[in-house]
């Protein structure tokens, strides 16, 4: 039992730290910790959750227009389809704050599972 | 001035993998495939009479390639010619295309591919000709099966101009409008023929920005029917179900797998719209109630999220 395999993702300038599973998305990773990465379709399609990445990552299935071949290789990704491949570190394109949720704040004295950020 | 166009016949859209573009719109949609030709794939809702209304082309983006719209009668197709002479309309006559004849491709302002065109083939329905029962018996019952493509919203950097353009030129007629301070149309809600709220809408956007196409729902429960299929296969619901201002229409905007935002709209009540009648106007203030009416605001990803 867990055993599985994890990456920790660093959110700058936020200073703060994520986990995410083997095969599952950035972005599904950090809307689990209550990271508000922005994000639209989520397939993929429409560009909108374009962040930096250092790091090495699976792009996933994405358009073409809204991550281009050059973008890859100068360190972007569409959250909701890269999947990381080590530990990464992320930031906003603009470099502004990500919003974060502290389900904690709120939550937790029902659900005390939040335990991944 | 009669109607010349009678609805929205087709949209093209790009799928980046065409096998699981089936699987979405075959087993969670409930389109028919009509028939796959190497990299397209024609498909058609169990209502409609026209050869196809949807063609899923595999490409390595998403977005839209062209929207077709259907005259009501052949001469028609003549008629619109001249028109896009008279206006100077760089344009194609397209001989020929799957099951469909002559078509007159051009591209409007705002960027996009459209065709007008009037011969197909028309098989009709999936329902007898002679004393039909109200729906097929044969629909997969855990699909959305809409019975027929409704409209498109498509996005354009100068949308007054192309709402101009769509009206003077295409003959489009306005339903509704947000008009700006000044009092110019930024977004419009265009109808033909079959006078219901809209075959064609256009936003402020990019350049041949797909926002949404469109499968026409009869009620609202049905719409509901709709949202729990999309809970049960993990489909990405943008927004929905929910109501909007401007048509009155219920709908839900959802996700296929390669982002392309589709809409299924309908229930709304006794919008047959009289031609002459003056169109409705919505205001930059009250423009949230107009496209979300519950929710009274726009969210941001309504004018960012597109393909
Ligand atoms: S959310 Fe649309 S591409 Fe990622
Ligand atoms: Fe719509």
């Amino acid at each position: 039992m867990n055993n599985e395999v994890t990456f920790k993702i660093h959110l700058i300038p936020n200073g703060i730290s994520f986990i995410c599973k083997a095969g599952e998305t950035i972005l599904d990773a950090a809307l689990k910790a209550g990271i508000e990465l922005p994000h639209g379709c989520t397939k993929g399609g429409c560009g909108v959750c374009k962040i930096k990445v250092k790091g090495k990552v699976d792009f996933g299935r994405v358009s073409k227009v809204m991550l281009t071949d050059q973008e890859k290789e100068s360190g972007f990704c569409l959250s909701c389809r890269a999947v990381p491949l080590e530990d990464l570190e992320i930031s906003l394109i603009d470099g502004s704050m990500v919003k974060v949720i502290r389900y904690d704040d709120f939550y937790s004295f029902l659900f005390k599972t939040r335990a991944n950020l | 001035m009669p109607f010349r166009i009678s609805r929205l016949g087709y949209v093209e859209v790009k799928v980046l993998d065409l096998d699981d573009a089936l699987d979405f719109y075959t087993n969670v949609l409930g389109l028919r495939l009509v028939e796959r030709l190497g990299n397209k794939a024609y498909l058609k809702t169990w209502d409609d009479q026209l050869a196809y209304s949807v063609i899923l082309t595999e490409s390595d983006t998403a977005g839209m390639v062209r929207a077709a719209f259907r005259t009501v009668d052949p001469e028609d197709v003549d008629y619109f010619e001249r028109k896009l002479k008279q206006y100077e309309v760089p344009y194609e006559v397209i001989p020929e295309d799957y099951k469909r004849g002559k078509a007159l491709r051009f591209k409007t302002p705002s960027g996009h591919t459209f065709e007008i065109f009037n011969e197909i083939e028309i098989p009709g329905n999936y329902l007898p000709k002679e004393s039909p029962d109200p729906w097929p018996r044969d629909l997969k019952s855990d699909a959305i099966n809409p019975p027929k493509i409704d409209h498109t919203l498509i996005t354009a950097p100068d949308p007054t101009k192309m709402i101009k353009f769509c009206e003077e030129v295409l003959e489009f007629r306005a339903t509704e409008y947000i008009v700006n301070n000044e009092g110019q149309p930024i977004a419009a809600w265009l109808y033909q023929a079959r006078q219901q709220p809209h075959d064609l809408a256009i936003v402020p956007g990019r350049e041949a920005g797909m926002h949404h196409f469109a499968f026409h729902i009869s009620s609202a429960q049905d719409i509901f029917r709709a949202a729990d299929i999309m809970v049960m296969n993990d489909v990405k619901i943008d927004w929905g179900p929910g109501r909007h201002g401007i048509t009155r229409g219920s709908g839900i905007y959802f996700f296929d797998p390669f982002g392309n935002r589709i809409e299924t709209f309908g229930g709304y009540t006794a919008y047959l719209y009289d031609p002459g009648a003056k169109p409705i106007v919505w205001t930059e203030e009250t423009m949230g109630k107009g496209i979300f009416y519950y929710e009274r605001k726009l969210v941001e990803t309504f004018l960012t999220v597109y393909t």
